[in-house]
């Protein structure tokens, strides 16, 4: 993450406002709290991977009994399946709403949807599981007709071992997402407002100016 | 001092805490391993690597924690001067079998979790059946209830420890430990067999649920249909007063039943939990103090303990003070007799049964499978689980 917002802060310098210091005093905070609670953990989990209990190095052991565990497997294509689904959905919903929220022309309704969008994002992970456990039960949830209607009676039914990878997705684009609506919504608007007009003039419709136009502009 | 306790056993840290004033305590809650997590152990590694951290006394609801505490260095042996031998004498017996490694006792035992045959009292007598005394009747009155009182129930199979209650109380060979890190594993035995089809047919006409006794569907739908409930001595407690607010005078206890065939009376345990003293306790002294409070003495075990006390002389004041409150249909006497009739070829491995259960046969009895068919499948899980923490496994 560093990497990457580091080089945009530094080639923003020269067109202008901002003060030297400025870029710099942004990004302090985060790669204050990223060290200790980012790339030490990180570092202190490589050191605990090459390990033992008795804390001596066993060189790949700890790697050779995980991969010969009878769950590995299954537990790859899980994590797999998950990774599938989340960033398939990530990528094409954000995208999506966040062009229908580029379309919103009124500021009120454009600021409220944004509000809403993050809201999820802004409950702490273990709030946002309670919240689901509670929303994918059919006794007690606001939707169980439409559980009902998928045939989920119980909840062991929803919670059967081959739908989790789709849950857990749902539930971290549910909580990720608005993050991420907010960000490509500021990208969105990025783009130079001729180049939608000139768009407009030769006969596009909003389909095709996204298509064409704004989804190759946020790729830059 | 640090103590960890799961939600339940909050009340006994705190009651300590009211009672010794003087005495600094941490109460940390953390989910008391419960359903075979290994919260405990994962931790306990960190902080063997750490080299610090550990709780001085710590409650788990499982029953197998020696099981790797004991090689890990965490737990204390209790019997060489920390706690007096006559007080250890006093628990009931094999209380403490799940707490012992080389004839070293390593933790001791909070309750014990006998199983027991709960009935709606008045239910029954308006019904007009009788209690049924083994399973041959248990099952023809489960048959009676589908046809005459659709919607009643006889008993739960849905949750983690459903094996630990019926295929348990059945002898059923599925997880004979015999010894250190080795099992015998057989679910094909006809006393596996013969219990998971008497639960099969009753699960199929409906007067045995599948939806847990926890859950949020069974507190909705079965509250007031509970008829009869094979469960552990603390349902009576954690299930039947706090959970589904049955009215007093409504539930009873009677022995498990038996099969016709048996002699000698067997039943069935889930959990009863341990408590362990860290040997890295710099408040070795302390840490003791508060084990042999919270596991014996008749403040807590005696008047408030929601389970049956492990040790023999709470148990009695237990059972009185039960008798007293008024809650119960009739005696607890049931409770006092099953407490010395659990099945011994049950043990208690390092790997956890009830997670098994969850992974392998809970998902497919679900999506509508039947157990007998699935016995072949939790055999294999049981062995590989087993065989993944180093087990020696025969079949």
């Amino acid at each position: 993450m560093t990497t990457t917002v580091s080089p945009a802060v530094a080639g923003r310098r020269p067109r202008g406002v901002g003060r030297s210091w400025a870029g710099p005093a942004f990004v302090a905070g985060y790669v204050l709290l990223l060290v200790p609670f980012g790339v030490l953990p990180i570092g202190y989990a490589v050191y605990f991977a090459f390990t033992d209990a008795g804390g001596t190095f066993p060189g790949f052991t700890n790697f050779v009994s995980t991969a010969q565990d009878f769950r590995f497997v299954d537990a790859l294509g899980h994590v797999a399946a998950y990774l599938l689904f989340w960033l398939v959905s990530l990528v094409v919903f954000v995208v999506g709403l966040a062009l229908l929220l580029h379309r919103v022309s009124s500021g009120w309704a454009s600021q409220t949807l944004r509000f809403l969008y993050y809201i999820p994002g802004a409950l702490a992970g273990a709030a946002s599981v309670l919240v689901w456990l509670f929303m994918l039960d059919p006794t007690v949830s606001p939707v169980s007709s439409l559980l009902g209607s998928l045939e989920f009676d119980t909840f062991g039914q929803v919670i059967a071992p081959g739908n989790l990878p789709v849950l857990f997705a749902v539930i971290a684009f549910w909580t990720g997402a608005g993050g991420w609506i907010v960000v490509m919504y500021g990208a969105l608007n990025n783009i130079p407002q001729d180049v939608l007009e000139a768009a407009r003039i030769d006969g596009a419709g909003a389909w095709q100016t996204a298509w064409h136009v704004q989804i190759p502009m946020l790729r830059k | 001092m640090t103590v960890w306790v799961d939600a339940t056993r909050l009340a006994a840290a705190k009651q300590y805490q009211e009672l010794h004033p003087e005495v600094k305590l941490d109460i940390v809650s953390y989910d008391g391993d419960a359903n075979g997590s290994n919260y405990l152990q994962t931790k306990v590694q960190l902080f063997n690597r750490t080299g610090k951290g550990w709780p001085d006394v710590v409650f788990s609801s499982q029953n197998n924690e020696v099981t790797w505490a004991v090689d890990a260095g965490f737990a204390a042996p209790l019997d060489k001067g920390l706690v007096p031998a006559e007080i250890l004498g006093q628990f009931a017996k094999g209380a403490n079998d799940v707490c012992t490694v080389d004839g070293t006792v390593y933790c001791l035992r909070n309750d014990l979790s006998q199983a027991v045959l709960w009935y709606n009292a008045p239910l029954l007598k308006q019904f007009g059946y009788t209690v049924p005394r083994t399973w041959e009747e248990y099952q023809q009155l489960g048959e009676k209830v589908a046809a005459e009182h659709p919607g009643y129930l006889v008993g739960d199979a849905g949750d983690s420890f459903t094996p630990e209650i019926y295929l348990w109380a059945s002898k059923c060979g599925a997880n004979h430990i015999t010894g250190p890190k080795a099992v015998e594993v057989n679910t094909g035995g006809e006393n596996c067999t013969k219990m998971a089809k008497l639960m099969d047919g009753l699960i199929k006409n409906k007067s045995m649920s599948i939806s847990g006794v926890f859950s949020t569907d069974f507190a909705k739908n079965e509250t007031d249909k509970v008829l009869l409930m094979p469960g552990p001595a603390w349902f009576g407690g954690a299930v039947f007063k706090d959970t589904l607010k049955t009215p007093d005078k409504t539930i009873g206890v009677a022995p498990i039943p038996q099969w016709q065939s048996d002699t000698a009376p067997a039943t069935g345990n889930v959990g009863g939990g341990t408590w362990l003293v860290s040997q890295h306790s710099t408040h070795l002294k302390a840490a003791t103090d508060f084990l042999t409070w919270v596991t014996t003495d008749n403040a807590y075990q005696g008047e408030k303990a929601p389970g049956f006390p492990a040790y023999a002389p709470a148990a009695d004041s237990w059972l009185k003070a039960q008798g007293a409150s008024g809650y119960f249909a009739g005696d607890l006497g049931g409770l006092l007799d099953a407490s010395s009739q659990v099945w011994p070829g049950w043990g208690s491995g390092q790997f956890s049964q009830e997670a098994v259960w969850a992974a392998t046969v809970k998902p497919s009895l679900t999506q509508g499978q039947t157990i007998v068919s699935l016995l072949p499948a939790w055999q294999d899980s049981i062995v590989k689980h087993a065989e993944s923490f180093g087990y020696k496994v025969s079949q």
